[in-house]
């Protein structure tokens, strides 16, 4: 088939699919590409997968950019042959008619974004007293005798309006909040962007994990000569392994001798993993995202360190398999490269544990009944005690100190 | 309050109840998937719209069974699971499935309590992928809950909303007659409120969405948010209504329709099963029988043609009836008046 | 049994036909513009092309939700096909049947069906008819290993040995029955022992080798045509894309397709096996592959820009007369 002009649309990829947001695009404008290399990263409800180019071309138009999220069908960007010109894509772009993929029935209407008003509640007539089923259900939910509820509605029947009006009046329900005061001089007006669905689904397993999970939190100062000087040993034989590496390979071989640590919470069960799969936190543009370095335990430091540069890389380009990122019986997450001392981190549910790394800095330490200067780390790791009692978090954290501080790793 | 799809709705509600009762299985096409697979990864499907994800790795294979394409053996077997003490949810992956399992649904389910003299209860539910809307033809788009509401013995649920679907859902399984539940698949993945943890809603009580004036709107499954639209649309001209969803077709809270008919005296009622002996017109019988003073006009009985369920997006569309039909429905009847 | 060269190149242009069709739609329904879902027949050509190579417009089949392969082998109007699964008017069903519902009668064609297990009684029934005719002619049951386990095949089964009847049961074996495999919902892991059990003959052959799938369906036809009675066939075969377009095939391990469309592709192996035969030249079969490719072409273009149905069109067609 030998096209001119070749339109790259929003992909169909399940039955149910009807709209996606495009993550990334790995292809500028004016550059040619192969058929079969990555296009665009594209984000539904379920995947974040690639868009293969569907022919060889040269990429003359984008339309919609990273960001945005459009339904199935709609022009995303231009192909075309060099002799083409702009004028003849611009004619290609305003007569192309998108796919309809849509599942609503009737042609699709004209938004109408004004307000719908109600028509004023009828005064209350005489007679009995009726509640509605809804209002009913709330009264009951929210343990209110509904017969104390005065009706507004047509022969007085009680509506949920009305139970509502009562309970907030008692401070049983929160009352919408009123409309802030506008500052009158500074323009503070924000920006607004709307969050993609991976970050919405970060934002509900944090919620979900700091609201049920009863963490505590432990914290150890590490001296850091051991990792210092194995770091050496490495760069010596021409191996670059980071502080973050060792200390993946220290925390692994302490999991496993930990298996109250090294488990997952599941409901009326706790999991404990004979081996290490740690997740790993990583910044994305995209937001957090913890891809899973596996059997860390039966990994040396240096591949620990590919790994982890490979996972690393290809989360920042989205393009991690959805294996990747389930699971894991671990976290470590590392802050100490902005400076920070210590933090407590958020466990990463069905994980009991997580470790927050902090900057190793050169601290006043005692030592031998004097002062000294010492290289030295805060680790705080935070557990969940339906899981991990005091006891158990101390005996491993008292654990992993030893093995950084004796270079057992 | 969370928000959350019809699809995980029914998915937390069927968790709650596997957790809290040990007698509760699930059984039916892939709802793990894998079994017998070469990736050697279970939960591979969790049913073809992923409603039953995550319930095998929890509550493992002797609870969450994959079967063969067997719809008469699935049916078969959960009845007699039931009888002998368990609480089966068979999933039969397509409403229109029934066809293929008839027998056990409507002689034997529906119809061992009263044979045999109340001295057993049959507490199945049939969990089925129900409705129009996804261009999937004429044998897997169809509203069958017409056909099991005409039989004695069954409970018909057709849920509306998340909210209502996992309050739903607790309730069916809990309950101890057989219940068939049918769930619209392009309502699986719209959001709506949903509370954590356990609430059931009761059989045979409306939820009364709307109130207003002017009409009575009774509609099922997928057309209570297409009625919502329509009524949208209306307020704008100060035309309001109360807008019922039965929530259970059996047993069908009918006082609250006739009620409400005292106050607005007209009466249209949308319904995604063909015309002929529908729910409408069950409805619109029950009307005429039991609340024929209150009515100003004739009862609209608004429905799809008396076809069979087109593949062509175009057909299809034409077929369902959607907010614009309902609008032009509810003003025809007014104007009329 | 040897085959003439014009059958050889009808046989290889069909099941050319069927795989570009279907890697065409695999392209084609990432667009959007194609409605509902869609079961994709790739990998699995031998099977329709070997069976319905043997049978002529007067015999019948009847097909499954997989049915654009048993369409084309029996002879379907391939871009009246493609016109249906794009829901247009001119479809071969008028829009209304999409995908999974494709039927000519004029070709012997008695419909794919979305029922899994709802063929196999249809053609009992049509075998009946052929075996009260004296007509000679046959009826074929296609499914899968997951028909193979529903209680209307058997009973369809069973009720043809009872009543003798010309007709031949085809279970493509292609290992899943949508997402569970068939190790684990095949009890017996045996159908054509199934078969054996309701008192047919039954042979297992090789899906991926067109000449297998043919001289099983040979030996089958011949005694049916005979009076001989029902046969089952069990074809071992693959596919190559998921249940439905869109299934993410989680239950496949992941190298599982690439390398069975390295080793069960049944037109390299019939390639390779017509030229070193010397039955076939490679400049025959590339000359196909150009006119196929043409054709599925001419088809897609068509199809994207015919006029869908009507709303007048929903309301014809229920009844012959009302």
């Amino acid at each position: 088939m030998k096209h001119r002009i070749h339109p790259i649309t929003m992909p169909k990829w399940g039955i149910e699919m009807q709209e996606g947001t495009i993550n990334a695009w790995h292809c500028a404008v004016g550059s040619a590409i192969a058929r079969g290399d990555p296009l665009l990263d594209v984000e539904t409800e379920k995947i974040v997968n690639s868009v293969e180019s569907p022919v060889d071309g040269t990429l003359r138009r984008v339309i919609a950019d990273a960001g945005e999220t459009r339904p199935v069908g709609a022009l995303l960007a231009v192909y075309a042959d060099a002799d083409v010109t702009d004028a003849e894509i611009d004619a290609f772009i305003a007569s192309f008619k998108a796919a309809d993929a849509s599942f609503e029935p009737e042609a699709p209407a004209a938004a109408e974004p004004a307000p719908a008003t109600t028509a004023a509640p009828a005064p209350a007539a005489e007679g009995e007293s009726k509640v509605s089923p809804i209002a009913r259900r709330i009264a009951e939910r929210l343990g209110i005798d509904v017969s104390r509820v005065t009706g507004t509605g047509r022969h007085g029947r009680v509506s949920k309006e009305d139970v509502e009006a009562y309970a907030q009046a008692r401070g049983l329900m929160p009352a919408d909040g009123g409309q802030p005061a506008a500052p009158a001089a500074i323009d503070n007006t924000p920006t607004r962007e709307k969050m993609t669905s991976m970050r919405l689904t970060i934002a509900r397993r944090l919620t979900e994990s700091k609201q049920s999970i009863p963490h505590y939190r432990l914290s150890v100062d590490v001296d850091c000569a051991a990792l210092a000087a194995k770091r050496g040993e490495f760069a010596a034989s021409g191996r670059k392994v980071s502080l973050n590496d060792l200390l993946l390979r220290a925390v692994a071989l302490t999991l496993v001798e930990h298996r109250d640590v090294n488990a997952q919470f599941a409901g009326d069960e706790v999991l404990r993993f004979p081996h290490a799969d740690i997740c790993v936190a990583v910044a994305t543009g995209g937001g957090l995202t913890t891809p899973i370095l596996r059997t860390a335990d039966t990994k040396d430091a240096a591949q620990i360190a590919a790994e982890v540069a490979d996972l690393a890389e290809r989360a920042r380009g989205a393009r991690l398999t959805r294996e990747e990122i389930t699971g894991g019986t671990f976290t470590l997450s590392n802050l100490g490269m902005f400076g920070v001392d210590r933090f407590d981190a958020i466990i990463n549910p069905p994980q009991v544990a997580i470790l927050a790394v902090g900057a190793a800095t050169d601290r006043a330490v005692v030592r031998d009944g004097a002062l000294a200067v010492a290289r030295v780390m805060t680790l705080e790791l935070s557990c969940d005690h339906r899981v991990v009692d005091g006891a158990v978090g101390g005996r491993f954290l008292a654990a992993l100190k030893q093995r950084l501080e004796n270079g057992e790793f | 309050m969370r928000q959350l799809s019809m699809r995980d709705a029914i998915n937390e509600a069927l968790h709650i109840e596997m957790a809290r009762d040990p007698r509760v299985i699930v059984l039916g096409e892939d709802v793990s998937g894998g079994a017998g697979g070469t990736s050697g990864q279970r939960d591979a499907a969790g049913g073809v719209f992923g409603v039953t994800k995550g319930l095998l790795p929890k509550f493992g294979e002797d609870r969450v069974i994959d079967t063969p394409i067997s719809e008469s053996a699935i049916i078969g077997a959960a009845n007699g699971a039931a009888l002998a003490g368990l609480r089966p949810v068979a999933e039969l992956m397509f409403a229109d499935f029934l066809g293929v399992c008839f027998d056990q649904v409507f002689n034997q389910a529906a119809k061992f309590r009263y044979m045999f003299g109340g001295k057993t209860a049959c507490p199945i539910v049939i969990r089925t992928a129900t409705g129009a809307g996804m261009n999937m033809g004429a044998q897997h788009s169809q509203s069958m809950y017409a056909l099991v509401t005409g039989v004695p013995g069954l409970k018909v649920v057709v849920p509306s909303n998340a909210y209502d679907a996992k309050g739903l859902m607790l309730t069916a399984i809990r309950d101890d007659d057989p219940v068939v539940f049918f769930e619209h698949k392009a309502l699986y993945p719209r959001k709506g409120p949903v509370p954590e943890g356990d609430y059931t809603i009761p059989f045979g009580e409306a939820n009364l969405v709307r109130e207003g004036e002017h009409v009575t709107v009774v509609a099922i499954g997928r057309m209570v948010p297409f009625a919502e639209k329509a009524l949208d649309a209306l307020a704008k001209d100060g035309i309001t209504a109360d807008l019922i969803d039965p929530r259970t077709l059996s047993p069908l809270d009918d006082e609250t329709i006739y009620e409400s008919l005292e106050g607005t005296g007209h009466l249209v009622i949308v319904d995604e099963s063909p015309p002929r002996c529908s729910v409408a017109s069950d409805i619109a019988g029950l009307v005429a029988s039991n609340a024929f003073h209150a009515l100003k006009a004739p009862v609209v009985q608004l429905t799809p043609p008396h076809t069979p369920v087109p593949f062509a997006r175009e057909l299809e569309r034409a077929y369902v009836p959607g907010p614009q039909a309902i609008e032009a429905a509810i003003r025809k009847l007014l104007k009329g008046s | 049994m040897q085959l003439s060269r014009d059958q050889l190149l009808r046989a290889y242009r069909q099941m050319k036909t069927i795989r570009e069709f279907e890697e065409r739609l695999h392209v084609e329904i990432q667009t959007g513009e194609i409605p509902g879902f869609t079961h994709l027949y790739s990998g699995q050509e031998a099977v329709a092309v070997g069976v319905c190579e043997h049978l002529t417009d007067e015999d019948w089949i009847a097909s499954t939700h997989r049915g654009h392969g048993h369409c084309i082998a029996k002879g379907c109007d391939v871009p009246g096909m493609m016109l249906e699964i794009y829901g247009r008017r001119d479809g071969l069903c008028k829009g209304k049947g999409g995908s999974m519902h494709i039927a000519d009668m004029t070709k012997g064609m008695l419909g794919a069906n979305a029922i899994v297990g709802g063929g196999p009684p249809i053609a009992v029934g049509a075998a009946l008819a052929c075996k009260l005719r004296r007509n000679g002619r046959v009826a074929v049951a296609f499914g899968g290993d997951g028909s193979s386990n529903q209680g209307t095949v058997f009973e369809a089964m069973n009720l043809a040995v009872v009543l003798q009847a010309p007709a031949i049961f085809v279970f493509e074996h292609n290992g899943y029955s949508e997402h569970t495999g068939a190790d684990y919902a095949v009890g017996s892991k045996d159908i054509a022992g199934r078969a054996r059990g309701f008192g047919m003959p039954a042979e297992v052959c090789d899906g991926a080798d067109f000449f297998s799938v043919y001289e099983a369906m040979g030996r089958a036809v011949e005694r049916a045509r005979a009076g001989g009675g029902p046969t089952t066939l069990e074809p071992k075969i693959t596919r190559f894309f998921g249940h439905f377009e869109g299934d993410p095939m989680l239950y496949r391990a992941r190298d599982e397709v690439a390398r069975q469309r390295e080793t069960m592709d049944c037109l390299r192996n019939f390639r390779a096996r017509v030229t070193a035969e010397g039955w076939l030249a490679d400049a025959d079969l590339d000359r196909i592959d150009a006119e196929v490719l043409d054709l599925i072409d001419r088809s897609v273009a068509a199809a994207r820009t015919a006029a869908p149905p009507t709303a007048a069109d929903l309301l014809t067609d229920v009844y012959v007369s009302y």
